[in-house]
């Protein structure tokens, strides 16, 4: 089930995306006037599927041509869906922070670090318990967003 | 040899000789394949490590259809070990979704998969409720809960979902017993998805825009069908767990057995 937590600041409309996007997503109608920038915020997404997706995108086609689309901390698994459907990430839309998977041979386990745009994404890192882990990404393929976003 | 008429399919991606090898039970078969596949540009770079599972797999379909029993037998699992759902429910899916969570954090081996897995079965569910029993129904995504179930019961038997966990390999499979699954018309909206057309399709309600399909096919090593039409459709997929999910995409393989004609 998926939870929007809506807040009007001015001019912008910051939206917290919480749960599953999903056959039973209701996504609500916007009230835009005033707003010129939307921010959704994904750090909570669980998941979304097929049927989610194509509500997202019909969703986000009924959205004024001159807001500007803003998503934030990105987990994986939105980014590797806007790497392969190009409207999930509408025209001019960006991605401002993203997380990135690293390998932890000791754990035996993926850790998300979070980078924002513009940001070096290093082939290792090192973690505060000392442990230096790996990029755990096909960095042309996981990437692919940051070029359509350019 | 099976009796009644069969098409069966096996392609494998060669990285080195560029093509896709087909084996079919006749030359036209074999041109029905390729008309009807989608892209093969994607097996291109990709070299199955499953191959030598290919010849066992043809020798079975040849003479028996492919079952769950047999795809479990060849990867080395144990069907006893073999956690099923039963899918008599259209609101079940985030109880199934709950348990494989659980499983996943039991199994450290898979735990770095969870969300591949519990996409894949969240999209094999929404298939079991939506589409297999679309056979004439036109079920609309909007339908009551009590519409859906009553659909689902329209099966000889009810439809499962199943997920079985070996030291090198998952099998998520779906069955259902409405048989409804066209394989022209799968491979058609994958089609799309490959060309980056689906988004084309968002607003046709009807069915689903072969998005599914793809999700789950970029999250697995083996994607193996059975089907027979208007009877019984089957899909199973395999995930290799001995390497790591992100570094180990270099293979997929296709594989399907279809008795009797397709359905349209």
């Amino acid at each position: 089930m998926i939870s929007l937590k809506v807040n009007k600041q001015s001019t912008l409309l910051a939206i917290n995306v919480e749960g599953s996007i999903d056959e039973d997503a209701s996504l609500p109608s916007l009230d835009f006037s005033g707003i010129s920038h939307i921010c959704f915020d994904f750090k909570e997404l669980k998941l979304i599927n097929s049927c989610g997706i194509r509500d997202w995108v019909n969703w986000l086609k009924a959205f004024p041509t001159s807001l500007k689309i803003e998503y934030t901390q990105c987990p994986p698994i939105l980014i590797d869906q806007i790497n392969m459907i190009s409207g999930l990430l509408p025209q001019g839309g960006i991605v401002s922070s993203f997380y990135v998977p690293y390998f932890s041979e000791k754990e035996d386990d993926v850790v998300l670090q979070l980078f924002n745009k513009g940001q070096e994404v290093p082939e290792e890192i090192a973690l505060p318990s000392g442990e230096t882990v790996e990029l755990d990404v096909i960095p042309e393929k996981y990437f692919k967003f940051l070029k359509q976003a350019a | 040899m099976r009796k009644h008429k069969e098409k069966f399919y096996l392609s494998q991606g060669n990285c080195a000789e560029k093509k896709t090898v087909f084996w079919g039970e006749d030359g036209s078969e074999e041109n029905f394949f390729r008309e009807q596949s989608f892209s093969f540009s994607h097996f291109l770079n990709k070299s199955s490590r499953f191959f030598s599972k290919y010849t066992t797999i043809l020798q079975r379909i040849k003479t028996r259809p492919l079952n769950r029993e047999f795809i479990l037998n060849l990867w080395g699992h144990k069907a006893e070990d073999c956690h099923t759902f039963l899918v008599e429910d259209s609101q079940q899916k985030s109880s199934i979704l709950q348990r494989v969570y659980e499983l996943s954090a039991e199994y450290k081996k898979i735990k770095i998969h969870a969300d591949d897995i519990c996409l894949i079965i969240d999209e094999l569910f929404t298939n079991l409720v939506y589409n297999a029993p679309n056979t004439g129904n036109n079920i609309s995504r909007k339908e009551t809960p009590e519409k859906l179930n009553s659909y689902l019961k329209l099966a000889p038997k009810y439809s499962q979902i199943f997920l079985s966990i070996s030291e090198n390999s998952l099998i998520i499979g779906a069955e259902d017993y409405f048989g409804s699954l066209s394989l022209k018309k799968l491979l058609h909206k994958m089609k799309l998805s490959f060309s980056g057309q689906s988004e084309d399709h968002f607003s046709d309600l009807s069915g689903g825009a072969g998005l599914g399909m793809r999700l789950i096919y970029d999250r697995c090593d083996g994607f193996i069908l059975r089907i027979n039409p208007k009877k019984y459709g089957m899909i199973c997929l395999i995930i290799d767990i001995t390497k790591r999910k992100n570094i180990k995409k270099v293979s997929s393989s296709f594989i399907v057995d279809q008795e009797e004609k397709d359905n349209e």
